[in-house]
């Protein structure tokens, strides 16, 4: 049977369709559903027939081919089908009416049940002796008795519903239809025989998700679809206790690879789909929720979520949004998907559709949970005890880097160190015979501090959310509010986070729909202090100040160190001059970040013909973000601006070394108090989008659809930093800023506050044209055109046209499949077309920006302009050409489905850094320089293992493969940048290639040397050279994942629900943390290596560990210009392969037993029990342990610890 | 109904869209007023230094207990600089006075797209512009190419840039040095009427003033050999007839403090009229406990053995625990990018009045006008020895040798080598006077340049000889 709808019904039902989540056992809803099934929007629908010399069967077909309406009989009333009526002319009618006219009642009844019209023989009505008591038991797949189902005569007006144990019964005669219908569950229509026991099995209605696409700005027919995209419900695939949505599509869904790399409240995941497309682009997905582009509040591209900074815990898109009001994902993947979002669609688009409203009386659900999270422990991580740490020390001592002279003017110091400044001090004595007093260090060398016991926290992660949703038939509501507490993870972090979301529709008339929804999201967090990271051009690393991130702590610092002394005081050892203990900072020091998100949406929809809707989509949202760090006057930080010492002021860089007075030793610009340092980020966006919509159906065949579509928008971002210096927070804020402290500033070239505007505005344009040839074929093309304010004025750089074409075969539709019956579809879909970026807001124009000069005459200061960016005239968008071919199956009554994909894609035109002959005046330009080649597949399978009454076990693996090759790449990397952990970019090899320096072994002295060019030894490497680089590299693999994947098996017996999740990826390479160094210091935690370590001539043969060198060895090879322990740290022995395979999350979930709901006003609850991260199965031993996810940065970052979560939720 | 509404989308949709994307997407400034040419203009200097030139002079040698760095000993065993691109390293050098270009180029252009405005501003503003541009092509001929003569003129140039880079990737033709010259030339003498005082912050010594033009055309010349025209732009500077003080400091008095960092402040200080015209520059140069610097044997030998048989106000040297010795003339501050690294760097005196002095002193010398070089430098020796330093020439030809004129010609340069000991100088005299360099490193190894080498023509940094600029021949 045929079932061509259009797409405006298909639309319109959308909204019904997603009625089905609901398992609700609940007598209250009967009556509800009992009217609510008989009027619903698709009877409205107005129809229009017009045959010559009909039949009934005529007629039927054609309202089949304009509707979405199914008719149902039996052999029985054929006879009365094909009976000649004569010329049928109706117009704009309901489908009832046209029934009505054209049925001969006196032989046929007919009945409608949302699309089913089902048509009976009328019988006469007997007598009711003649009718029996007909009754059973209605349950589940999974077993359970339902409730509240309704069963109803056809073609009669007598009913009934089960009780609470499923139980109905009901007076019927033989040959009448029972009609079996439940809120989310298959409609079943079940003939009344001879039995009068009959026990009914009802099946949850997945069809309505599955054959719907919703690509954020349409939603499209599945069959109709031609694109690549995934849909997820968040149901299925939701991580209990995990805040942010975002990370619950880790190993879901094939192409879409996802990276924890710091588990810090609203830090976002690296999300890549289908790699990265560009070599230095943002490479992030774009966020569409409900139709509207949500932009990020602060932009940080991918590679900078793992910087650590500040920003970072607001780069997660979807931190604010509560999972339980999340309905579906869909990620569009490939270039027919996205094509409407045609300049900013390169790296690929999830849309998330939250859930509205329904029809019926309150429904109320309520869920809390409960996490904890294990702490680490050394166990997972390779350092030295506090023992072998002094053994070391000892050996740092007698090769002259730790003495008595240097430990005193040094900025930091460990228990050897500080061992001589008491002795310095007169607190203690030398020990015999001017040694260290090695007595005295005994302590510390048993003290083994558990830094992370020490550090971290057994707390607790309260989440709770309520939501309620109600309507009628022409208005719905949905309201939601949730709040997660969590406690912190670490002594220095916390989180409450709120949100409310409010939405409801209502239909003004039957063609004019307006539709409302308000979110809201507060949030309060604290965390570690710490400063941005900051690039040392210098040495090439990034460096941060006063850092004192828990885990960086705990993994950093010296075991020897302890927190308390003998007395069980806080102990205190000198850092950046000042005394530092870490609990004692952490109280001292911190960031306490709030939050407000507030977001409107407005939808308009009209329907302006029979064929042709529009719409409008109307959102703003206001987003403001503070964050106030509290640096104590007591706190280190503080105290580090006035250790003015004599022994270290001349050392110390936070002392003011006045120009003007070059009489005065350095002094403190902060005599008094510590600082207020604020950071402010606000965003502010508007959105609007209209929208025409047209679908007809020509003939039976022939279905065209067209969209026409027009958006404008703009986001006004402002970053304000201000650092309040003086500030006395224990005399209730006083100010006492030193009048110099503006001068230390002055004289360094550093502001004390910063503000930083952007307006980020788009305009666009979109068509799309699809043709459908009876479902089985089908057509479709698109075509937008939009433009960015950042590329410059001239047009050609302003403007992207980008396009698109696609087809799909229905190869199940075709006659020839009809009688194959284990295959339930087949589908062969292919996209060609083009999408774009411009990923580091390039401008073709000339960019200058005012700077001062830092001169230090104050009469001659004066503003400059600055050229940024010289003018580009040829700049233009990166662009990605991208082919797609695809198939989708189901088979054995789709108990098996497999989808498998592949693509090509040309990135071209890709934006970077190029070295100039530097003549025009700008040594590096920004300038379309790159192409890169990217070729993958994704297999997705999906089974029903077992499938009986009560057990169930179904599991989806996914697979995707991805490989990039660039294939031009006009700038040069330099040896420096292919070793470093990010890799190179270099012709002919994949994006982020990273090279190894080949290790050749310790020379007789201990010192690493190395294979040179020709297999020569060397010990030096020029770490700037650009030029045929591969000469002296080894190419150890890249940097990005080249496959990836998960799988998920579902278990259900009876009551019981059983998840059990994996992740795996791999085919990358990690360059390992810098470990090993000439010499080491006593403050720092050591590799566990080091006990290997060369110390004597001979050790060179069994150990590839490096020796410490004396003070005059580090000399003289710095003398001969050699950087062997450089090389050493960025050799092929500190490369660990990244694959992993990682027992992603566990999840046990019990469905309470009617005997208990039964005698509760509950309608069902769940309670489960779920455990995340629970085992890295299997990742390089190298690592040590540490998650090769997780980047080590420091500042804010904090791991994805193990974690466990109970929930129970409610629903009433 | 339904006409009006398609009707007011296809109006929103397509009209009036572009006027919406004019707004700019942050804070990025245009160049519309005089005022903003005048803000371009400061950035039109180069803040990298030629003092890498220093390294490859008879100034220095190697002080084995220094810190050694690649390319200081590049520099100072005259290959070409490969190992380091930052501060101090001519790519450094190239990539800065093309970028200082660009401003006067895109000064210019700006000024050609402003109407209006006070013409007096104007022309000061072209004048500028045309300096500077003339000025920082000036100094990267004399960095990467042979020195100018009829010899070497028809040699490689470099780029002379007139208008703002507006593609990705340009080439450029370096032309001979002979066509750089006249460029530099043309562009210096349309400037230097328009320059005026008049309209700078301050004391202007960070832009070219009337004062720093005629200076830097005396230096011109005397590089170009056009002695008379050397002589007529010095008098500008220094008025006709004998020089009086006030370009010359009294090395008595500026080379007394408590320490180097008064002392070196006292050297450059702005406000003084011998200090013409100055840059900030983004430099370590002034770490002497790093790579090869003068020792007290270098400096004995072109200082404190003296004809004058005086002790000398310039003998003040500081060392840093190595065997490196110093002058106190520059004072490194720092310019903070992180709160703990960032950048030193040094307000350097590009011109000082004693140049101009010793310009003309030695164009006197070679048009053969010995009196009048010897009455200038007797009234210049007054602030530099401590008996005052008078000398006549038969004084001086006993003291050097050879005939009137090239006694004093000898005598002048070694007074202009004492003076400008570690700014650089002294290299583009060796290109000049064709002096030969004998360098002997950290190892014991020798390294010769010749008197007539090609490597006095700096190598092109590789950076630019990869896109496209034609590398000297080696």
């Amino acid at each position: 049977m045929k079932n061509n709808q259009n797409f405006y019904d298909f639309l319109l039902d959308f909204r019904n369709k997603t009625l089905f989540v609901m398992k609700c056992l609940s007598v209250f809803l009967v009556l509800f559903t009992l009217y609510s099934f008989t009027d619903s929007y698709s009877q409205s629908k107005k129809l229009r027939i017009e045959i010559r010399e009909a039949t009934l069967m005529n007629m039927i077909e054609s309202i089949e081919n304009q509707s979405e309406f199914v008719f149902i009989y039996n052999d029985e009333v054929l006879p009365e089908l094909l009976k000649v009526l004569g010329n049928i002319q109706i117009r704009n009618k309901t489908i009832d009416k046209v029934l009505d006219r054209v049925l001969n009642k006196e032989k046929l009844i007919y009945s409608i049940n949302e699309r089913q019209v089902i048509l009976n023989k009328k019988v006469k009505i007997l007598d009711s002796n003649l009718q029996q008591q007909i009754s059973g038991q209605i349950t589940g797949t999974d077993g359970l008795p339902l409730p509240g189902v309704n069963i109803v005569i056809e073609g009669a007006s007598r009913g009934a519903q089960t009780d609470f144990n499923g139980i109905y019964s009901i007076n019927a005669s033989k040959g009448e239809i029972l009609k079996i219908s439940f809120i989310g569950m298959k409609t079943q229509f079940i003939t009344v025989g001879d039995d009068s026991t009959i026990d009914i099995v009802m099946e949850e209605d997945l069809e309505d998700l599955e054959t719907v696409v919703v690509t954020g700005y349409q939603k499209i027919k599945r069959k109709l679809f031609t694109g690549s995209a995934a849909t997820v419900k968040l149901e299925d695939v939701k991580l209990e206790g995990v805040a942010d949505i975002s990370r619950s599509l880790q190993g879901q869904v094939a192409g879409v690879e996802i990276q924890n790399v710091s588990g810090t409240f609203g830090t976002a995941p690296v999300i890549r789909i289908r790699g990265n497309a560009s070599i230095n682009g943002t490479n992030k997905p774009l966020w569409v929720i409900d139709g509207v582009i949500l932009e990020d509040a602060v932009e940080i591209s991918n590679e900078d979520i793992s910087s650590g900074n500040l920003d970072t815990v607001l780069s997660s898109s979807t931190a604010g949004i509560n999972p339980e009001d999340v309905e579906t994902f869909q990620v569009l993947k490939d270039a027919s998907a996205t094509a409407l979002y045609g300049a900013r669609a390169l790296n690929g688009v999830i849309v998330i559709t939250t859930k509205r409203g329904k029809t019926g009386k309150p429904s109320i659900n309520f869920t809390s949970s409960l996490t904890t999270r294990a702490k680490p422990n050394y166990d997972q991580f390779n350092f030295l005890n506090s023992g072998d740490e002094m053994s070391v020390y000892q050996e740092l001592y007698e090769k002259g880097w730790i003495d008595i002279a240097g430990s005193n003017g040094a900025a930091n110091h460990g228990v050897f160190s500080d061992m001589f400044k008491r002795i310095v001090d007169g607190d203690i004595s030398w020990g015999p015979g001017g040694t260290p007093n090695y007595n005295y260090l005994q302590r510390y060398a048993n003290a083994n501090t558990d830094w992370f016991d020490v550090l971290f926290k057994d707390s607790f992660v309260r989440t709770n959310s309520l939501s309620i949703s109600s309507g009628t038939e022409t208005s719905r509501f949905r309201a939601s509010v949730s709040s997660i507490v969590d406690k912190g993870q670490t002594i220095a972090d916390d989180v409450k986070n709120y949100t409310a979301n409010l939405n409801a529709d209502f239909d003004l008339s039957e063609k004019f729909t307006i539709g409302f929804k308000v979110t809201g999201n507060v949030r309060d967090q604290r965390i570690a202090a710490s400063e941005d990271r900051d690039y040392n051009a210098l040495t090439g690393v990034f460096e941060r100040n006063f850092d004192i991130n828990p885990f960086n702590y705990a993994l950093y610092t010296s075991r020897s160190i302890t927190p308390y002394d003998e007395n069980g005081n806080r102990q205190f050892f000198r850092r950046s001059y000042a005394p530092f203990n870490i609990l004692h900072e952490v109280d001292h020091n911190f960031v306490d970040l709030s939050l407000i998100d507030l977001s409107f949406n407005t939808n308009i929809k009209v329907e302006l013909t029979e064929n042709l809707n529009f719409t409008t989509v109307l959102n703003g949202r206001w987003y403001k973000s503070n964050a106030v760090q509290t640096v104590h006057e007591n706190s280190n930080n503080a105290e580090a601006y006035r250790a003015d010492n004599p022994l270290i002021r001349n050392n110390n860089i936070f002392l003011f070394d006045d120009p003007d007075a070059p009489e005065l030793e350095p002094y403190s610009v902060l005599p008094n108090g510590g600082f207020r340092k604020t950071t402010d980020f606000g965003l502010t966006s508007y959105y609007m989008r209209n929208q025409l919509d047209y679908s007809k159906t020509f003939g039976d065949l022939h279905t065209v659809s067209a969209l026409l579509a027009q958006e404008i928008r703009s986001s006004e971002r402002v970053t304000e930093k201000n650092d309040g210096w003086g500030y006395l927070f224990d005399k209730g804020g006083l100010i006492l800023s030193d009048p110099n402290f503006i001068r230390f500033l002055d004289s360094r070239g550093e502001e004390y506050f910063d503000v930083d505007e952007t307006n980020q505005r788009g305009w666009g344009m979109f068509s799309n044209l699809a043709y459908s040839y009876d479902s089985r074929y089908v057509i479709n093309g698109t075509y937008t055109y939009t433009g960015d304010n950042r590329t410059g004025s001239s047009k050609a750089a302003r403007y992207l046209p980008t396009w698109n074409i696609s087809g799909a075969w229905n190869v199940h539709n075709e006659s020839f499949m009809d009688n194959v019956d284990w295959l339930n579809l087949l589908k062969i879909k292919s996209t060609y077309g083009l999408s774009g970026s411009n990923p580091f807001d390039a401008s073709a124009g000339l960019i200058v920006f005012g700077e001062e000069p830092l001169r230090p005459q104050a009469a001659e200061r004066e503003v400059a302009l600055l050229i940024d960016q010289l003018e580009n005239g040829e700049l233009t968008f990166e662009k990605l050409y991208e082919w797609n071919i695809g198939v989708e199956s189901a088979f054995f009554n789709n108990r098996i489905g497999l989808e498998l994909e592949y693509y090509k894609r040309k990135s071209e035109d890709l934006i970077g850094f190029i070295e100039t002959n530097g003549v025009g005046g700008e040594s590096l330009k920004l300038g379309n320089i790159g192409d890169m080649d990217r070729e993958g597949y994704e297999v997705t399978l999906r089974t029903v293992n077992v499938k009986t009454p009560t057990f169930r076990w179904s599991s989806n693996f996914n697979f995707s493969h991805s490989k990039s090759e660039i294939t031009n790449w006009e700038a040069q990397d330099r040896i420096g940048d292919a070793i470093s952990r990010n890799g190179a970019n270099l012709k002919g090899f994949p994006v982020g290639a990273l090279f190894s320096v080949p290790f050749a072994g310790l020379d007789s002295n201990g010192i690493p040397t190395f294979f040179g060019e020709d297999g020569a030894i060397i010990q030096d490497l020029n770490l700037q050279e650009r030029d045929d680089i591969t000469n002296f590299l080894k190419y150890e693999g890249p940097t990005e994942p080249t496959f990836f994947g998960g799988f998920n098996n579902t278990f259900n017996y009876k009551n019981i629900g059983l998840n059990v999740g994996f992740s795996y990826r791999g085919g990358n390479k990690i360059r390992l943390d810098d470990a090993f160094f000439e010499r080491y210091d006593d403050y720092s935690s050591l590799p566990g290596d080091l006990i290997n370590r060369w110390s004597l001539p001979g050790d060179e043969n069994i150990t590839n560990i490096p020796s410490i060198l004396s003070e005059i060895a580090s000399q003289g090879l710095s003398n001969e210009g050699l950087n062997p322990y450089d090389l050493y740290n960025k050799s092929d022995v500190r490369v660990a392969d990244g694959d992993f395979v990682r027992l992603k999350n566990i999840k046990l979930s019990y469905r309470f037993p009617k005997r208990f709901i039964d005698s509760t006003w509950l309608k069902s609850a769940t309670a489960s029990l779920s455990a995340h991260n629970l085992w890295l199965v299997y990742s390089d031993d190298k690592l040590n342990g540490i998650d090769p996810e997780f980047f080590q940065s420091g500042g804010v970052s904090l791991p994805l610890t193990r974690s466990y979560t109970f929930t129970l939720n409610f629903n009433f | 109904m339904k006409k009006n509404l398609i009707i007011i989308i296809a109006l929103v949709s397509f009209f009036g869209c572009d006027d919406y994307l004019d707004v700019v997407p942050d804070n990025r400034q245009t160049v519309t007023t005089l005022d903003d040419v005048s803000e371009l203009l400061v950035s039109a200097y180069s803040e990298a230094t030629y003092n890498f030139v220093e390294w490859k002079t008879d100034n220095v040698t190697a002080i084995p207990d220094n810190d050694q760095f690649d390319w200081m000993t590049e520099n100072y065993q005259f290959t070409p600089v490969v190992s380091e691109e930052g501060q101090d390293t001519p790519t450094y050098f190239w990539d800065n006075n093309y970028q200082a270009i660009a401003h006067a180029n895109q000064a210019l252009e700006g000024l050609d797209g402003i109407d209006g405005g006070d013409v007096g501003y104007r022309n000061a503003l072209r004048g500028e512009a045309l300096m500077t541009r003339a000025y920082h092509h000036f100094m990267l001929a004399n960095v990467f190419c042979q020195h100018y003569n009829d010899a070497n003129k028809e040699g490689l140039g470099v780029p002379y840039i007139t208008a703002p880079e507006t593609s990705l990737k340009v080439e450029y033709e370096r032309g001979t040095l002979e066509q750089t010259y006249e460029m530099i030339e043309k562009d210096m003498l349309e400037a230097l009427p328009l320059i005026s005082d008049a309209y700078y912050e301050g004391t202007g010594k960070y832009h070219f003033t009337k004062t720093a033009a005629n200076a830097f055309a005396s230096r011109f010349y005397l590089f170009k050999g056009d002695y008379q025209k050397c002589i007529d732009y010095s008098d500008k500077v220094l008025g006709n007839g004998v020089i009086n003080t006030t370009y010359v400091r009294d090395m008595d008095e500026v080379f007394t403090g408590t320490s180097s960092t008064q002392i070196a402040d006292q050297f450059n200080e702005i406000n003084s009229p011998y200090n013409i015209f100055v840059v900030r520059k983004e430099s370590f140069s002034n770490r002497y406990y790093r790579g090869y610097r003068m020792n007290t044997n270098i400096f004995s030998n072109v200082v404190r053995a003296n004809i004058q048989q005086s002790a000398d106000q310039r003998d003040l040297l500081y060392s840093y625990g190595t065997q490196a010795r110093q002058q106190p003339k520059y004072n490194e501050l720092f310019e903070f990018t992180t709160s703990t690294t960032g950048f030193g760097y040094i307000i350097m005196t590009q011109i000082r009045g004693e140049e101009v002095v010793l310009n003309r002193m030695e164009s006197y010398v070679r048009l053969n006008r010995l009196d009048d070089a010897l009455n200038d430098y007797n009234v210049f020796a007054t602030l530099r020895y401590d008996t005052g330093g008078q000398l006549t020439l038969p004084q001086i030809v006993a003291g050097f040798g050879g005939t009137e004129q090239e006694a004093m010609l000898d005598f002048v340069l070694l007074e202009r080598r004492k003076e400008f000991l570690a700014e650089g100088l002294r290299w583009f005299d060796i290109k000049r006077l064709s002096i030969e360099v004998r360098h002997v490193d950290v190892n014991g190894d020798e390294f010769v340049l010749g008197e007539e080498d090609l490597r006095k023509a700096v190598q092109i940094p590789e950076t630019a000889t990869t896109n496209g600029i034609e590398a000297n021949p080696r």
